[in-house]
């Protein structure tokens, strides 16, 4: 038998082995051997632990054992994180909103981000490391798509609600967050005090999961009910059709200890949403007009039929925790979703009705051609419209079509970003061969 | 059949009757009759292992079961992507399906025409052989990439290796287009037996001897 020393020494070696591994393929995209480099780093120091053990002590070997799993954990995510399994000109586009918001609450190191893909549905993720503390040398956020929504870029959305929780995880931001906008967001509501929370809970004679405690759905819940704030203000509308194709399936009713019942969630967002006055900003040209009309319409006639009883938050305080948390993501570059002109959203939806990717190279009266910058969030917002259009071909056009054509644009203008960052190399090479 | 000069082009493309997008560095891309393709992110390796050759009666649809042909399919070709600046090695002698990274619409008037950029061909590089694009078509363009030179060629998403040449049709191609590619988002084989099944012998009779 081995002890158990030599047994997580031998287990340390095939972490290692493992992490090798990883370096046969590129996963992520540039950020490939930083973080081959930031799991080495975090081994070696397990190693060391591991070496320097006092004998019987039990505890260190314990949060050694926990340490060297997560980082079993994180490595098997590493080699499961090909390009070829999620949308790399998405991860790619969620990556600078994601940086922009780490960058801009911290000065410190630079955190790391890992795509990777899962098999489950349910695997929209964004790990934050909350709980390992010692062994960080940067902060790494495991970024987890479902690998069988790979091209729904529209349904990515609800990356937005994830990139809240890796927010709320860096020390400089959490502080403001939890001030300004969880404690304002939750204010006259049952969920400011754990007794009247208790007595609401049982009230509403939801179905309780098995697992349900009070104590942790009170801690959790407000959490997760700022982090689909947090989602809205970054990704905007699309955010709601994402998060509505993704609860629905699920029972709203259910009440579990990690997220309030998809019903307050809903009624949340849709409260929101109308702070945030996106139909009004939609309400022409007739084909926008339309499909903003149906598209917002067919979420709040699902929201007016929630229950009184799962109605948690006072309107006026949801209102009040969007602001908050707009003017803390204000300064944050180009975090915050800003809504294109509806003459740039017609175009866009109206190439996507015409089975064109919604990002092209316009061409002027003079016949100079030219490329515009176009947010991704915009292209995602285009895709929705588009889906809702009464002047889409049901027929050629399905909801894998549109996802599809809306991230052959993410890609395209990622290729147009990147051309417009290293033209100045073409022009010194042409320079050369006159 | 005229072809279009570039001026013409732009005004289709400006009317919105034809589509070649993204246009990078259009000073360098439009040629005076023809508009420059740039090598896309997936590439398509026929694998060497996948069969011994190709056979027109493996791909008649009655002969296996969709299973059997679809594990055919799939096996013969390794999938790959790649992000910019990621670089594809074509070795001697070696078959590889890629997309361009511009999707492209015809109207329902216009034939495409794909060619190798000459300066590609002179390294030995041969980009298209089924370079008939149809009236009506709406998608990527599949470009069968094959090294005839002696040394491996590296290549790079976003290169220029291609160009697309556009002719006009006398009369309009009615109704929908009908290229199985049609709508297409990365490269896939072909099926070569549909519609020719008559002359390939039944699937329970073994073909005549061999030649050659």
């Amino acid at each position: 038998m081995l002890r158990p020393t030599d047994f997580l020494l031998q287990e340390c070696k095939n972490v290692r082995s493992l992490l090798r591994n990883t370096l046969r393929y590129t996963y992520s995209s540039e950020s490939s051997v930083d973080i081959y480099r930031e799991c080495l780093a975090r081994l070696d120091l397990i190693d060391i632990g591991f070496h320097t053990l006092r004998v019987n002590d039990t505890d260190e070997l314990q949060e050694l054992w926990v340490q060297l799993s997560r980082l079993s954990v994180l490595t098997g995510r590493v080699e499961r994180s090909h390009i070829e399994e999620f949308s790399w000109p998405f991860a790619r586009s969620l990556k600078e909103l994601a940086t922009s918001v780490c960058s801009g609450a911290d000065s410190g190191e630079p955190p790391l981000f890992l795509f990777s893909a899962d098999d489950e549905l349910s695997s929209y993720e964004v790990e934050t490391e909350q709980n390992a503390p010692g062994l960080l040398q940067r902060p790494l956020f495991s970024i987890n798509f479902p690998r069988s929504l790979k091209p729904f870029v529209l349904l990515h959305a609800i990356l937005g609600h994830e990139i809240g929780h890796a927010a709320f995880a860096i020390p400089k931001l959490s502080a403001r967050l939890r001030k300004e906008v969880i404690d304002v967001l939750v204010a006259e509501s049952p969920l400011a005090d754990l007794g009247n929370f208790e007595k609401w809970v049982y009230r509403t004679r939801s179905k309780l999961s098995i697992e349900f405690m009070v104590e942790k759905a009170h801690i959790s819940w407000p959490e997760e009910l700022y982090c689909d704030l947090f989602g809205m203000v970054t990704m905007g509308p699309s955010y709601l059709g994402a998060n509505c194709s993704l609860l629905l399936p699920f029972d709203m009713r259910t009440v579990s200890s990690s997220h309030p019942p998809g019903l307050t969630r809903y009624w949340m967002t849709d409260s929101a949403a109308k702070c945030l006055k996106w139909s009004d900003a939609m309400n022409s040209p007739p084909l926008v007009k339309q499909a903003a009309t149906k598209y917002f319409g067919t979420l709040s006639a699902i929201a007016q039929k929630v229950p009184r009883a799962f109605q948690l938050l006072q309107p006026k305080q949801i209102r009040a925790a969007v602001g908050n948390l707009q003017r803390i993501l204000q300064p944050m570059g180009k975090t915050l979703f800003a809504m294109p002109p509806q003459a740039e959203i017609k175009r866009m939806v109206e190439r996507l009705l015409a089975a064109r990717p919604p990002v092209e190279s316009v061409v002027s009266k003079a016949l100079h051609v030219s490329n515009v910058h176009v947010d991704f969030r915009s292209i995602l917002l285009a895709g929705w419209l588009a889906w809702h259009s009464d002047r889409r071909n049901e027929e050629k056009l399905d909801f894998a079509s549109v996802n599809m054509l809306c991230e052959r644009a993410v890609l395209l203008q990622s290729a147009v970003d990147y051309w417009e960052t290293n033209k100045h190399r073409r022009s010194k090479s042409r320079a050369r061969a006159k | 059949m005229p072809v279009l000069s570039s001026k013409e082009i732009l005004q289709m493309m400006r009317h919105g009757k034809l589509y070649v997008s993204p246009i990078l560095d259009p000073e360098e891309q439009i040629g005076p009759v023809s508009i420059d393709l740039r090598l896309g992110h997936v590439a398509l390796f026929v694998r060497a292992s996948g069969l011994s050759h190709v056979d027109p009666q493996n791909y008649e649809s009655q002969q296996d079961d969709e299973q059997v042909r679809e594990r055919r399919q799939r096996q013969k070709f390794s999938r790959y992507e790649f992000t910019f600046a990621e670089r594809l090695l074509l070795h001697p002698g070696s078959l590889t399906l890629v997309p361009t990274l511009e999707w492209v619409q015809l109207p329902t008037n216009l034939k495409g025409v794909v060619t190798a950029r000459s300066s590609w061909a002179r390294e030995g590089l041969n980009i298209a052989t089924a370079n008939f694009i149809n009236p009506g078509y709406n998608g990527i363009i599949t470009l069968e990439l094959a090294n005839l030179g002696h040394i491996p060629i590296q290549l790079y998403p976003g290169m220029r290796i291609a160009q697309i040449a556009f002719h006009t049709v006398r009369r309009p191609v009615k109704g929908a287009p009908t290229s199985q590619f049609d709508m297409s988002f990365e490269p896939r084989g072909g099926e070569i037996a549909k519609y020719d099944e008559p002359f390939l012998p039944p699937s329970d009779q073994k073909a005549h001897p061999q030649i050659g």
